[in-house]
C-alpha cells in the first residue's frame, strides 16, 4: 500500500535521507528505528508531506497507487488527515491550549466530511469512546492541559483516526509518557490497527517496543534503512552490524528476576554519536562507529543484499545471532 | 507571600470550614484570592481607564454647561469659582464641560484607529509570518521601513493634503500604528508556527489560512490584548499632539490638545487653564499603559503567577 523507492530528502543541498525500498503492506504494522538524528522523524515527515519549508524532496513515494510527491499542496492537503493519520511525538505540544478538545478531534471530519452539527459530535464522542477514554461526552468542552499525558496522547490518536485514515503514522508516540501509560498506548495502537485494518508505521528508538508493536521493520542509520524484514527475524538473527549493536545495547530483562547476574555487567554502548548532516564517512555510513569495519567499508557503499527473508546493508554482516 | 499563604490555607482547613462552606462560598473566597493577587498596575491603570470612559459617556447625556456656552461675565475664572469648578477659559466656557467633551473626542479618535490599526496590522503580520520563508526577511524590512516613517511628519503632510480635521488625524495615527501592530505580531506568531499543534493541525488536513486564524490568531490573543492597551495610550498622545499642532480637530469641537495650545497664548494671565488638559492626558495615557502593563503580567503565563491564563 506504500512503496517508497528511491526517496532523497535534502535540506541547503545536503542529503539527510536516503531511502532505496520500503514497503508497508495494507493492514499491517511497520517499525522504524534508529538513534536520535538517524532521520526516522524527517522520513516520516516526508511521507506526510510535513517536511519545512526549504527541503528538496525526489523519488517516489506511492500511497494507494498514487505518487504522493507529485501531488500540489491543495491534493495533498486532500490525503493528509484523510488517509493518512499522524500522531505526533509529545501530546502535551501537538494539542493546541486554546481550542476545546471536542474541537480539536473533530477537525479532521470537519474538513474532510460532510457531516455537520451533532452528527460531528457524535462522531467524535464514539472517537473518544474508541481510544478508551471515560465519559467521553464531558471531555468534549475541556480543555488540553485539563487531561494528563495519557489522555492527551489518546485524544491526539483521536484526532487522527478520526477521518478514518488507511494509515496511522505514530512518531515515538510513547517517549513522552511515564512507562505504565506507554504499554496502555502501544495496546490501543495495536488494537485501533487490527480492529480498521489501519496499517501503522510506527517509529521509535526503542527495538524493544518496536517488537512489541510491529510485524516488520526498518533500522535506520544515516538517513539510509541499514536493515529491514520481519520483526522476529531482525531481532533473532540481526545481520547488519549496527542492529546488533543496537540489540547488545538493550539490557533486556533478567531471566527469573536473577538481578545479581545483571550486576557489574558492562553494558554495550555504541561509540560515538550519529554525525551531522554532511559529515558522514565515505562508503557505510557506519563504518567510523563499527567494530567490524572492513577495508571494502571505507571504498564503496554497501549493496542491498537479501538474505534469509531480510535486506540489509553491510560489507561484513553479523553471521547470525546477537553478539 | 501571597503564594505560601495561599497553598498553607489550602493544606489546613479547619473542620468547621470545611463543613460550613457551600460550594458558592468556596467559589467567592477563590475570587477574592485571584483578585488580590492581580498586579495593582491593573487596578490602577483600570481605575483611570475606567475614569475615562466613563467622563466620555457622560459628555453625551450631561454636561454643566451646553456645549460652547459662552459666559462673558466670566471668563478666565481660577478654578474654585462658583460655577466654574476648574475654571474657565477667555471665552468664559467651562473647563470641567471643555474636558468633558474632549475625553470624548479622545476617546473616539482612539478607539477608531486603534480598532482598524490592530486589525489591518494584525492581519499583515499573519499573513508575512505565514508567507514563504524566503518572503520572510523582506516583508519584515519592509515594515520596519513604516515603522521608520515619522508618525507626526505624516499627519503634516496628510492635513497639508486633505485639510486638517478628526479624519485626517485618525488617518494618520492609522497608518502610524499598523506597522506596530505588523512588527509586534510577526515574532510571536512565527513562533507559534513553529509549534506541534500546528504542525498537527497540518496533519489534519489544514491549510495556512486557517491555522494562521484558529490556531495562530488565539494564542498570541492575550499579546494583542496588550498591544491593543498601549496603542491606545499612544493613539490618546498622538491625538493631543496634532490637535495642539492644529492639524487635527477643529474649533468648535473640544479636545485636550486643542486647549493646550488655546490655553498657551494666555500662559501668563491665567497659568491654571493649561494645567486641566494637561494632567488629563498624562492621567489617560499613563493609565492605559499601566493597564496595559498589568495585562500582561496577568496574560503572560512566564511572568504571571496569579495563573489566570
Amino acid at each position: 500500500m506504500l512503496e517508497i523507492r528511491d526517496l532523497r530528502v535534502s535540506i541547503e543541498g545536503r542529503e539527510i535521507i536516503h531511502i532505496e525500498h520500503l514497503d508497508l503492506q495494507s493492514g499491517s504494522r511497520l517499525g522504524l528505528v534508529g538513534e536520535s538524528g538517524s532521520g526516522k522523524t524527517m522520513t516520516v515527515k516526508a511521507i506526510a508531506g510535513l517536511l519545512p519549508d526549504g527541503t528538496k524532496i525526489s523519488g517516489s513515494v506511492k500511497f494507494d497507487g498514487k505518487d504522493l510527491l507529485t501531488l500540489s499542496d491543495r491534493e495533498f492537503a486532500k490525503v493528509r488527515g484523510n488517509k493518512i493519520g499522524f500522531v505526533f511525538q509529545d501530546p502535551a505540544r501537538s494539542l493546541n491550549p486554546m481550542m476545546r478538545i471536542g474541537k480539536q478531534v473533530s477537525e479532521a471530519i470537519r474538513i474532510h466530511s460532510d457531516l455537520k452539527g451533532s452528527a460531528v459530535t457524535e462522531k467524535v464522542i464514539d472517537l473518544l469512546g474508541q481510544v478508551q477514554l471515560p465519559d467521553p461526552a464531558s471531555l468534549l468542552r475541556r480543555y488540553p492541559h485539563q487531561l494528563s499525558g495519557g489522555q492527551q496522547q489518546r485524544v491526539m490518536i483521536a484526532a487522527a483516526i478520526a477521518a478514518d485514515p488507511d494509515l496511522l503514522i505514530a512518531d515515538e508516540p510513547t517517549t513522552a509518557l511515564d512507562v505504565t501509560v506507554q504499554e496502555e498506548i502501544l495496546r490501543l495502537l495495536i488494537s485501533l490497527s487490527e480492529k480498521r485494518n489501519m496499517s501503522l508505521l510506527f517509529v521509535s528508538h526503542d527495538l524493544g517496543v518496536i517488537r512489541f508493536v510491529c510485524d516488520s521493520v526498518a533500522v535506520i542509520y544515516g538517513g539510509n534503512i541499514v536493515e529491514s524484514g520481519l520483526v522476529e527475524e531482525v531481532v533473532t538473527n540481526p545481520l547488519h552490524r549496527y542492529t546488533s549493536a543496537l540489540l547488545a545495547a538493550n539490557p533486556g530483562m533478567p531471566k527469573d528476576n536473577n538481578f545479581s547476574a545483571f550486576m557489574g555487567k558492562r553494558l554495550q554502548t555504541i561509540t560515538g554519536s550519529v554525525p551531522a548532516v554532511g559529515k558522514f564517512p565515505s562508503g557505510c555510513r557506519f563504518r567510523n562507529r563499527c567494530q567490524f569495519v572492513t577495508d571494502e567499508c571505507s571504498s564503496v557503499p554497501p549493496a542491498v543484499t537479501t538474505e534469509s527473508d531480510h535486506q540489509y546493508l553491510c560489507w561484513n554482516p553479523s553471521s547470525g545471532g546477537a553478539s | 507571600m501571597t503564594h505560601e499563604f495561599e497553598t498553607k490555607s489550602r493544606a489546613m482547613p479547619s473542620s468547621m470550614e470545611t463543613t460550613q462552606a457551600t460550594p458558592a462560598q468556596k467559589n467567592d473566597r477563590r475570587l477574592w484570592s485571584h483578585l488580590r493577587r492581580l498586579p495593582p498596575t491593573l487596578y490602577i491603570g483600570g481605575g483611570l481607564v475606567f475614569l475615562f470612559v466613563l467622563v466620555a459617556f457622560i459628555s453625551f447625556f450631561w454636561t454643566p454647561y451646553p456645549p460652547n456656552a459662552l459666559n462673558l461675565q466670566n471668563r478666565l475664572a481660577p478654578p474654585g469659582t462658583p460655577g466654574f469648578f476648574l475654571g474657565s477659559d477667555r471665552l468664559g466656557r467651562d473647563m470641567v464641560t471643555e474636558l468633558m467633551l474632549g475625553a470624548r473626542n479622545s476617546l473616539y479618535v482612539s478607539v477608531v484607529s486603534t480598532i482598524v490599526a490592530m486589525s489591518v496590522g494584525a492581519t499583515i503580520g499573519l499573513s508575512i509570518a505565514g508567507s514563504k520563508r524566503s518572503l520572510q526577511g523582506p516583508l519584515t524590512r519592509l515594515v520596519d521601513v513604516g515603522l521608520a516613517l515619522p508618525g507626526i511628519l505624516t499627519a503634516l503632510v496628510l492635513a497639508a493634503k486633505f485639510g486638517p480635521g478628526n479624519t485626517t488625524a485618525t488617518i494618520a495615527i492609522i497608518t502610524w500604528q499598523i506597522p506596530v501592530a505588523a512588527r509586534v505580531t510577526i515574532g510571536p506568531a512565527r513562533q507559534i508556527l513553529a509549534l506541534d499543534y500546528v504542525e498537527a493541525a497540518y496533519s489534519y488536513g489544514r491549510k495556512k489560512s486557517y491555522v494562521l486564524k484558529r490556531h495562530v490568531l488565539p494564542n498570541i490573543g492575550p499579546l494583542l490584548i496588550v498591544l491593543c492597551s498601549v496603542m491606545f495610550a499612544a493613539a490618546i498622545l498622538i491625538e493631543a499632539a496634532l490637535a495642539y499642532l492644529t492639524v487635527g480637530v477643529q474649533p468648535p469641537t473640544s479636545s485636550w490638545g486643542r486647549l493646550l495650545n488655546e490655553t498657551q497664548s494666555l500662559l501668563e494671565a491665567a497659568p491654571y487653564l493649561m494645567f486641566f488638559p494637561g494632567i488629563s492626558i498624562v492621567l489617560t495615557a499613563l493609565g492605559f499603559n499601566l493597564l496595559g502593563d498589568g495585562l500582561r503580567t496577568v496574560l503572560d503565563p512566564q511572568q504571571s503567577r496569579s495563573g489566570l491564563a
